[in-house]
């Protein structure tokens, strides 16, 4: 039975998937008493997520990753949490950020997982899991750097609220070296996205300037 | 437990020093209530209450302060390190097992993320960091990776209610060029209003399609 968009308190684990190397690590199904919240395109690998959370526009990944994604996605029935308001999406959310702000007294969300862990922590389950939250060294970049002390914060403030998270062996989370290696490794459903349609020697921003993105049908 | 050794309780403030160039923004003069923790030769520039040497106090010696150990003998404070040091007058052992007992995780990249735990076990009102800057410019994995796990600690007092403060100049809760909300932006309608914080739509539109298509419309290279 999907979910309704209300979060569920005193759950005795949320389960949270995100889209690292360690994702299929992931139960198949949830436990009783438990839910698997998924992070942006993970739904394509891994349909059985209770709850969906976008944090950018979806739109960055109807371009990169799945071109049906809002017919897919509401075929899910799932409740999806966005940042802004998205009305094509059947069941839709905003991510209650102003909610989180009050909580905790502060803002530090460099990436999705930042706002799914908080807001996991406000429905004070038993426990947390993370798959696919792998925060590699290797995924580069500034930015994606201190996206790990975005997790790791949240991931503070849950065991200072007495919620234990575990994780992945694989996961640089509250590490500096990966220990699993990846047995039983899945590939994930490759990228699918608008710019999936034009040759790809043409993927480029500049030679993209040479193409329109038009909506089909109305924008809601 | 900790309050027997010599841990006090019902502080206002514990305001944990670091080397970073913010250290300069610590009041000299101690506020009530409050207790300095510092690292290494720290005690050089504040009187501390608390020192912290978590590396090997003669490999400190040797690298940081020709007379370390001369120098904190001749003080009060103690000195927490994770060897026995029979050398030092007030030398007391990291409580290691009490903090790993309390939070269930051993996660210590630096000497800062040692002093976090045990501070948070004190529950002050604030934990004020000065001096803990994390630079930027310092680019390595290592210290990519100290950055993060300081970070942890930070999350962990505030999951317990403690307020933490960072200086302006530190990186700590901050990415460089972006706002610490993901997928929103800060708006200022007019010159002199408060920053608005909205959702950053892409292409500057709130409205979406099911479906959208890509038409090429010219061949420039």
């Amino acid at each position: 039975m999907s979910k309704s968009i209300e979060f569920v308190k005193g759950l005795d684990k949320i389960i949270i998937l995100a889209q690292g190397y360690s994702w299929y690590q992931c139960p198949e199904k949830a436990p009783e008493g438990a839910e698997i919240w998924g992070s942006n395109v993970i739904y394509r690998d891994y349909p059985n997520v209770d709850r969906l959370f976008f944090a950018h526009d979806i739109r960055h990944n109807i371009l990169h990753d799945d071109v049906d994604l809002v017919e897919n996605i509401n075929k899910l029935e799932v409740p999806v949490y966005t940042a802004g308001v998205c009305k094509i999406l059947k069941k839709n959310a905003q991510i209650p950020i102003l909610e989180l702000i009050n909580e905790f007294k502060t803002g530090f969300f460099l990436n999705v997982i930042a706002y799914m862990l908080a807001t996991a922590i406000m429905q004070k389950p038993k426990a947390l899991e993370l798959y696919g939250v792998d925060m590699r060294p290797d995924a580069g970049g500034e930015a994606y750097t201190n996206e790990k002390g975005s997790v790791e914060f949240w991931c503070g403030a849950a065991i200072c609220r007495g919620i234990p998270i575990k994780n992945t062996k694989e996961s640089y989370v509250m590490k500096t070296k990966q220990e699993g290696s990846f047995p039983g490794f899945k590939k994930k459903v490759p990228q699918k996205g608008l710019y999936n349609q034009i040759p790809k020697e043409e993927r480029n921003p500049f030679v993209l300037q040479n193409y329109i993105i038009l909506p089909v049908g109305t924008e809601i | 437990m900790l309050t027997e050794k010599g841990f006090k309780e019902e502080l206002d403030n514990i305001f944990i020093l670091g080397r970073g160039k913010s250290l300069a923004r610590c009041p000299v003069k101690k506020p009530e209530k409050t207790e300095y923790w510092g690292c290494n030769n720290i005690y050089k520039v504040r009187e501390v209450d608390r020192l912290f040497i978590m590396h090997n106090i003669y490999a400190t010696q040797f690298n940081r302060d020709q007379d370390l150990i001369k120098n904190i003998n001749e003080k009060d404070f103690p000195v927490y390190t994770l060897g026995d040091y029979k050398v030092l007058k007030n030398n007391i052992a990291y409580p290691m097992e009490e903090v790993i007992q309390e939070f269930g995780i051993s996660y210590f990249l630096n000497s800062i993320s040692y002093m976090l735990p045990l501070a948070i076990m004190q529950k002050p009102k604030n934990i004020v960091l000065f001096g803990v800057d994390m630079s930027f410019g310092t680019r390595t994995e290592y210290m990519r990776n100290e950055k993060a796990c300081i970070e942890f600690w930070i999350g962990g007092a505030i999951g317990k209610g403690i307020r933490v403060q960072i200086t302006m100049e530190s990186t700590l809760l901050k990415r460089r060029g972006r706002n610490t909300f993901y997928g929103m932006k800060f708006v200022q309608k007019e010159k002199g209003e408060h920053p608005v914080l909205i959702p950053d739509y892409m292409w500057g539109r709130d409205k979406c399609a099911e479906k959208y298509k890509i038409i090429k419309f010219m061949d420039s290279f």
